[in-house]
């Protein structure tokens, strides 16, 4: 006999599920929690290595680094004195939030006051997956070409913050940063944008300033 | 790689809808794919394909429904058209920013099986 049954349920909701019991912890441990998307090579660890440089005498900082394959990010973090963990994906092409709780169950989150994740070098996969951060950030870098908001638009609609990355380059490369700007509010009004280059120090100080102002305002829900 | 997977957690999630109702065979699976997840329908039914093949439901037909993501204007208050699957910057008619709105369906919808029950019972 044929039957048929009306489901309605989301594709992902084990992901989902899991990823609300993660930002339900990173609530209690009042720990401001980014997920960091960008093509490979556009510069999330030399970021992130930035941030710790800037940011880590001040703050308790923790990353996760998923990669396809090599411990490479999280040597290249942990040097910069920050807890690091490699998450291996061996082919997958995103985290999802049961690996990042995997690699959180030995971590005292308690005793930080910010966690990166930055996520496989990847514009495409790693957007449909919520890992329970506070926010998403894209990266782009300016060698990257200025058409991609439009031609990647899952991660720019949903990214709360957009990265344009060497910026030191600018003078020697075809990119548009006000279209990059047009593209990226067309489909996400909300958006911040900042210009960053961490060869110069360019824009490192504005970045830190919106990571510092998220970590109060999420003091202040959570207290 | 991405198809592959979401073929294999929408094939456990279809056993496990099937399940609840007794042994049967997968017929024909339904699924909505918004723009923005970054899901092609045509890799997703080639995995889905792969996942199935030489088992019970083997042949099971995997039906997408592809939805595009709109932009609203809050100012209209009114659906603005894209130009084909690129977008607009501001609503054509009043210059106001715009909203992106769906496009982030990932859902299964409905399930045909044929059950087992009748056929074991004849």
């Amino acid at each position: 006999m044929k039957q048929q049954i009306d489901v309605k349920q989301r594709l992902l909701a084990d992901n989902e599920k899991a990823a609300s019991e993660l930002r339900d912890g990173f609530g209690r441990y009042r720990l401001l929690v980014t997920n960091l998307i960008s093509s490979p090579g556009s510069g999330k660890t030399t970021l992130l290595e930035a941030t710790a440089a800037a940011l880590g005498h001040t703050l308790r900082l923790g990353a996760l680094s998923g990669d396809i394959a090599t411990e490479r990010d999280a040597d290249r973090l942990r040097r910069m004195g920050i807890p690091a963990s490699q998450i291996i994906t061996g082919g997958a092409c995103h985290l999802d939030a049961r690996l990042v709780r995997e690699h959180l169950v030995n971590w005292d989150l308690e005793s930080l006051d910010i966690l990166f994740i930055e996520n496989v070098g990847n514009l495409v996969c790693p957007t449909s997956y919520d890992l329970g951060e506070d926010f998403k950030v894209a990266l782009l870098s300016v060698t990257e070409g200025d058409d991609k908001p439009f031609k990647y638009p899952g991660i720019f609609a949903r990214a709360a913050v957009t990265v344009i990355t060497k910026m030191d380059l600018l003078p020697h490369v075809d990119f548009d940063i006000e279209a990059v700007r047009t593209q990226v509010l067309a489909l996400n009004p909300v958006a911040r944008l900042l210009q960053l280059s961490c060869r110069t120090g360019q824009g490192v100080d504005a970045w830190c300033r919106v990571l510092t102002d998220e970590l109060d305002q999420k003091r202040v829900i959570h207290d | 790689m991405h198809e592959m997977g979401m073929a294999l957690s929408l094939y456990e999630s279809c056993r496990e809808e099937v399940a609840k109702h007794g042994p049967g065979r997968l017929e024909k699976v339904r699924i909505q794919v918004g723009e923005l997840t970054g899901i092609e329908p045509e890799l997703l039914k080639f995995a889905w394909e792969a996942v199935l093949e030489g088992g019970g439901d083997a042949g099971c037909e995997l039906n997408v429904e592809w939805r595009p993501a709109e932009q609203f204007c809050p100012q209209c208050r009114s659906m603005k058209p894209r130009p084909g699957s690129s977008w607009i910057i501001t609503c054509p008619d009043c210059e106001s920013s715009l909203q992106v709105q769906g496009g982030y369906e990932l859902d299964l919808v409905e399930i045909t099986f044929e059950s087992a029950e009748e056929g074991d019972q004849a």
